[in-house]
């Protein structure tokens, strides 16, 4: 392999792999990168065997090839760089020569054979979107992911594609569930993936640095991100997600609507007396208002009114305050609907003017 | 009772009484003979002893002795003085009981007894080469003498199967230790071929002999509580959780005045301690139990090392409920043991001390050898005016000489824990702070999760659990014959805040888990909680045992990490929040959170002050 | 490393190959057997067979993985994404809870070369209750793909309950001629090889450390010592002990030590000393199971074996 490339955006691309790299990894080769050079085009990729990400940069090559070299070397040494000069890696026997400007390296490197590398696309349909709103999505659900590992399944987000939902995205954590929805105006076919966690966060990541649209694809074992010149593979999670349609209340007889800004700070306040582990916070919604109390074991209280828009019976629940807040920095409207039965029932959470995303709440028996 | 106070036990008693040899090795021998010499009355008593026993056993007491008609009669075959009817035995007060020490003995020996009964004006001597007795006039002498020469001669089998001198020595001062801490009052001493072994005076005190035996360093490190709890009194001297061990020698039973080594009181100890004290490590203590003698068989094993409670789970809860009122108390001592260490680390570059290792004395650290000989003798032979004694008198304030009689003095309870204004964050690891007398040392990750646990806890222990409702409940199959035993407690588990729901004959549903611990696994959080509970019963004890677990898990999560930057004001508020924190001196892994060097330290570690 | 199925273990391998070809594999499979026969290596062909991606064989010995597709290259280096090995670690006394978790979490993800992925756990009987029981778990909804291969030494060890979910694959040492051929492969010195071959016993990898020339010379001097251990210096005997209990594995010390003395005892003796040499023997048989069992300090507990063997061969002799 003999090539050139420009400094800065090698930097770039070196980086943006070196990220999901192992840094400990007790075995060397994973913790190299892979440099792939072929048709005018240099591709970067990186691994930690349950993700893959790869950039690709035109370049100009002198000699076709590939190898493997350590990814903090060579990001440490193309950091240091002269930023103007362009640099040229060339391949000799085993090892690998860096030459810019005055300096040169030489860097020793592994078969690209014994790289596991980018694994072929293998999924059922592929949906175009726009980057910033897949990442907007995400961040509105991803709160909601548990943290079990003995509950494999719950720790990811289930990305699903139905010609009547449209794409949308569900987490839960057993406790509370947050379902985002998005419909799509192309023709789709269903399929469906659990995204585990840390390749939810990677799309997110690689989604707000991407003007313009990514392509989402899903498989049964593999979901795909292609945004401009990255791209994202990893596994998903082989597991039944709980169904989660059984999980919406539908026929929650009462609703209150609430302006969602005053509604969380009244929160937070709330919350400095709250037990600090549990957060427990009660709310009491008679008409046209909701009263929030907090309480902790040192005796210590607070209690505030929120002019809320309900009429119905008088009811009063108990929640963990922290999951309150997670929904209303996840919401984007103004006011928001709380619906309800009765204190031991699920509640539903909603945009105001909007079914899209629901927020499904499990109250707290204090 | 008249002059002859020592009868041939009825058959009928003798028959209850489960048989077997008292006499396995020497240690055996010094026992029944201590023993019979504490029943007596004797107010000092001398034990000396060549080639370990095996030449050589020789008890000397001042008690009432006996009479010639007496002496014959105990070397006769369950002989005692103690014991004729059959109610008797469900009180016994004295220690020896069975009456066949004596014959036991001189049937595998060359026995030879001197005594006199009390302002008798003669005395006899009795001597007995395998079977053969000899009885002969003596002068009068105050108490008896006992020496038992080449023992088990007659038995090589038990010789060979005897150890080495060294370990039947051990032995020996095992014994002795145990005896000594049972009968605070009554000198004590020990010559090994020649050389004065242990010694303890007259007319001690409880905490007095305690730390006379368990050597100084642990008046320093201990505490003394005692409790009742159901007709059970105990008074214990528990060391400090950062003061451990690496085995159960270091522990001491005394079950009505005698030394007991049972299984199911070092785990109560343990569990006791369970919080505070690293998983692999032992706790020091001392326990004294007394109870009324009906409740508890000694008869189980031949030399009463084992013994048999009516109430097991009594005596382990009065067990724990002691340590735990104990733990509390010491709360926020951190033992001496690491600023040792620390010391001791740094001494080694410093020619200004002794080595520890040389022998001349022992620190004791937590890794150094058994009970250390160093630190028993270093007390018993009245060498104190050593280098080390010194250096830690002035260290650490834990008089030696006076801890003997004015126990108090050698413990400081700090109702009001000072540890100082930090002064900065060491490798994102540690804080330093100065404090009134010199710098302390805190691991704040340490400190931070003993701070979270606490708060849990005490939530744990004041309030109504909070529930959370599942969203999608969990399946849980824990097979039959748990779930038999669930369909008819289903309804306890809800004071664990776990509402159950039965799905099938063998599998349940989890509707609801401690809001406490949402984010761990249901199915395992559950399941250990019925585990618990169906080993321990559901008493308050069993629910904070597992739920104090799993909170311990969490609170370290949820802990500031080692490796994080704190500013200053974030170190001042961590250790303002220690202060007001019970049981703050070690993690819940039982590391110490913090470690003292006072001025005094410093000086000795730069040389400034001998 | 090459994924050839170890030899003497074709059995298995063609019934292994077999399942595949059909696509009727059992999910878990235990390979039981003495240590030291070449069972993980038999693991690790049926591994690699599962994994390759261009598998090439015949129909009587079974197919095997071809060495150089992007698969094979990946296992040999170590970073095929859809494999891990377990083993106890060091200083661990047991296989962990914490260790099974990992190979649930690893094969509750999908594969990333394919649907296929593969835990080989070896010494399985290490586990201990609790990682058996979370093992259980995985073992009874296994997920599509999944492939698990263990390797044990003690099968009883195991809990039923995991045996009886697992295809059995007994192992037995291998015979004459693949011991020559296993052999011949090793380098061994002259001396080596005729000691190699005296106490494999059908186990090679019982004798492979045999090709340090330190641990053969070390073993010489052994049975030097114990050829006349009656009147043998005990300060060498302690002092060969010293040197040598850590450089050499304690089979190979018991096994050079019990063939010594069957070669010297010429069958006299009365009745009971032979009862006392057989049970000695036994005793010596046991030492390296015993150290590890009970965490004995293997020297001293050796030498005190030692001790009551000469004591016993002088009873034999005077009798």
């Amino acid at each position: 392999m003999h090539i050139t490339v420009p400094r800065t955006s090698f930097l770039q691309h070196v980086q943006r792999c070196q990220n999901i790299v192992e840094k400990r990894s007790p075995n060397a080769i994973l913790s190299n990168l892979l440099l792939r050079a072929s048709n005018e085009t240099l591709e970067i990729v990186a691994t930690d065997l349950q993700i893959g990400v790869s950039s690709k940069v035109h370049i100009h090559i002198q000699d076709e090839g590939e190898i493997t070299i350590s990814a903090k070397k060579l990001f440490d040494i193309v950091k240091e760089l002269d930023v103007d000069s362009d640099v040229e890696l060339k391949t000799e026997s085993s090892f690998m020569e860096i030459k810019s400007g005055r300096s040169k390296f030489r860097l020793s490197t592994l078969p690209a054979i014994d790289y596991p590398g980018i694994p072929e696309q293998d999924t059922d349909f592929s949906i175009q979107f726009e980057g910033k709103d897949l990442a907007t999505m995400i961040g509105a659900t991803s709160f909601s992911m548990s943290t079990d590992e003995t509950r494999k399944y719950l720790t990811g987000t289930l990305f699903e594609i139905s010609p009547e939902q449209g794409l949308q995205l569900i987490a839960t954590d057993g406790h509370r569930m947050a379902l985002v929805g998005t419909l799509l105006d192309q023709n789709v076919e269903a399929c469906r993936a659990i995204v585990p966690r840390k390749a939810v966060a990677e799309i997110k990541k690689i989604c707000e640095e991407t003007q313009g649209q990514v392509t989402l694809s899903l498989g049964k074992r593999q979901v795909r991100l292609d945004a401009g010149e990255h791209s994202l593979t990893s596994k998903v999670i082989d597991a039944k997600f709980p169904v989660y349609q059984d999980v919406i209340p539908s026929d929650n007889p009462e609703e209150a609507v609430v302006d969602r800004i005053r509604m969380d700070q009244i929160l937070r306040r709330s919350m400095i007396v709250a037990n600090e582990f549990t957060h427990d916070v009660r709310l009491q919604f008679s008409n046209n208002s909701i009263q929030v109390s907090a309480h902790n074991t040192e005796q210590e209280q607070a209690e505030e009114f929120v002019e809320a828009d309900y009429t119905g019976k008088d009811v009063s629940i108990g929640f963990n305050g922290r999951y309150l807040r997670d929904v209303l920095s996840a919401v984007q409207t103004e006011r928001v609907r709380i619906q309800f039965k009765d204190e031991l029932s699920p509640v539903l959470i909603l945009e105001d003017g909007s079914d899209a995303s629901k927020y499904v709440v499990m109250p707290m028996r204090i | 009772m008249s002059d002859q106070l020592i009868h041939i036990l009825p058959a009928h008693v003798a028959n209850q009484i489960a048989a077997g040899e008292v006499v396995e090795r020497p240690a055996s021998v010094v026992k029944e003979l201590l023993e019979n010499s504490l029943d007596a009355g004797a107010k000092s008593i001398t034990v000396r002893i060549a080639e370990a026993g095996k030449k050589r056993i020789e008890v000397e007491d001042n008690g009432y002795g006996m009479s010639a008609a007496d002496a014959e009669l105990a070397l006769k075959r369950h002989a005692t003085s103690k014991i004729s009817t059959t109610e008797d035995l469900h009180h016994i007060a004295s220690h020896g009981f069975r009456g066949e020490a004596l014959p036991s003995i001189a049937s595998v020996s060359r026995f030879r007894m001197q005594t006199s009964l009390q302002g008798s004006h003669e005395g006899v001597e009795l001597r007995m080469d395998l079977g053969e007795l000899e009885t002969r006039p003596a002068a009068p002498r105050k108490g008896t003498r006992i020496e038992v020469l080449d023992l088990f001669l007659n038995t090589p089998a038990r010789l060979n199967f005897m150890r080495t001198d060294k370990t039947e020595e051990a032995a020996i001062i095992e014994v002795m230790r145990g005896l000594a801490i049972c009968n605070p009052a009554v000198a004590l001493n020990l010559e090994l071929d020649g050389r004065k072994r242990l010694s303890f005076t007259e007319g001690q005190n409880e905490r007095g002999r305690v730390i006379a035996v368990m050597g100084s360093e642990f008046a320093g490190n201990s505490i003394e509580q005692r409790i009742e709890h159901e007709g059970i009194q105990i008074s214990a001297h528990l060391g400090l959780p950062t003061y451990h061990h690496r085995d159960t020698s270091r522990m001491l039973f005394l079950v009505n005045g005698r030394v007991i080594r049972d299984k199911q009181l070092i785990a109560a100890l343990r569990a006791g301690y369970r919080d505070v004290m690293f998983h692999d490590r032992y706790p020091v203590a001392v326990i004294r139990l007394e109870m009324d003698p009906v409740n508890v068989d000694v008869n189980v094993h031949p030399a009463k090392r084992e013994v048999r409670f009516k109430s097991p789970q009594a005596v382990r809860a009065a067990i724990v409920a002691c340590v735990r009122a104990g733990v509390e108390r010491m709360g926020q001592t951190v033992s001496s043991m690491p600023t040792d260490q620390a010391l001791q680390a740094m001494q080694k570059t410093s020619p200004a001390f002794p080595d520890a290792a040389s022998g001349s004395f022992s620190y004791q650290s937590g890794s150094g050898a058994g009970f250390s000989s160093g630190g028993r003798s270093k007390f018993a032979s009245g060498a104190r005016s050593s280098n080390a004694a010194d250096l830690q008198h002035l260290l650490f304030g834990a008089p030696m000489r006076e801890s003997a009689h004015e126990p108090e003095a050698g413990y400081e309870i700090q109702g009001t824990l000072n540890l100082g204004t930090p002064l900065a964050q060491i490798h994102s690891c540690y804080i330093l702070s100065q404090s009134e007398d010199g710098v302390v040392l805190i691991d704040q990750h340490a400190a931070h999760e003993r701070i979270t646990y606490e708060k849990m806890k005490s939530q744990l222990d004041r309030g109504q659990l909070a529930e959370q409702i599942m969203l999608t409940p969990e399946k849980w199959s824990p097979g039959l014959s748990i779930a038999a035993w669930l369909s008819d407690h289903a309804e306890t588990l809800k004071t664990f805040a776990v509402d159950l729901d039965q799905t099938t004959e063998e599998s349940f549903s989890i509707r609801s888990v401690p809001a406490l611990l949402s984010g761990e696994s249901p199915v395992e959080l559950v399941a250990e909680l019925v585990d618990a509970c169906m080993l321990i019963g559901f008493e308050a004890e069993g629910r904070s045992r597992v739920l104090e677990r799993w909170l311990g898990n969490r609170a370290c999560k949820g802990s500031i990490k080692a490796g994080r930057m704190l500013a200053i004001e974030d170190q001042d508020a961590l250790l303002r929040e220690m202060e007001r924190t019970p049981n703050i001196a070690q993690c819940n892994h039982g590391r110490p959170t913090y470690v003292r060097l006072s001025l005094n330290d410093l000086d000795r570690l730069f040389g400034r002050k001998e | 490393m090459n994924f050839k199925p170890a030899l003497g273990h074709e059995a298995i391998h063609v019934r292994f190959s077999k399942a595949l070809e059909e696509q009727r594999l059992h999910h878990a499979w235990l390979l039981y057997g003495m240590k030291g026969i070449g069972k993980a290596c038999e693991a690790m062909a049926m591994a690699a067979l599962y994994l390759c991606e261009h598998r090439n064989g015949s129909e009587q010995q079974g197919a095997h993985a071809c060495g150089e597709c992007h698969g094979c290259c990946m296992l040999k280096a170590g970073s095929h994404p859809d494999f891990i090995m377990l083993e106890r670690l060091e200083k661990k006394r047991d296989i962990t809870v914490d260790q099974i978790r990992e190979v649930l979490s690893f094969l509750s993800l999908t594969g990333m070369q394919s649907e296929k992925r593969v835990v080989v756990l070896n010494d399985a009987e290490m586990m201990n209750l609790q990682a058996a029981n979370a093992l259980l778990k995985g073992l009874e909804e296994p997920s599509g793909g999944s492939l698990l291969l263990m390797v044990c030494h003690d099968l009883m060890r195991l809990p039923a309950t995991i045996r009886s979910r697992c295809m059995l694959g007994h192992c037995a040492p291998l015979g004459d001629t693949h011991m020559n051929h296993v052999l011949a492969g090793m380098e061994f010195s002259d001396v080596a090889k005729k000691m190699a071959v005296e106490i494999a016993g059908g186990r090679p990898g019982h004798v492979a450390c045999l090709q340090d020339h330190k641990v053969v010379d070390g073993l010489l001097q052994w049975q030097a010592l114990l050829k006349d251990v009656q009147r043998a210096d005990v300060g060498d005997l302690q002092n060969w002990l010293d040197t040598h209990l850590t450089m050499i594995p304690h089979e190979l010390i018991i096994d050079v030590a019990l063939q010594e003395i069957q070669s010297q005892w010429d069958g006299t003796g009365s009745f009971t000393s032979r009862e006392s040499l057989l049970k000695t023997m036994w005793s010596l048989a046991a030492w390296p199971k015993e150290v590890v069992r009970h965490s004995l300090r293997a020297g001293p507990a050796l030498m005190a074996l030692l001790l009551e063997l000469r004591l016993v061969l002088k009873s034999c002799a005077v009798a």
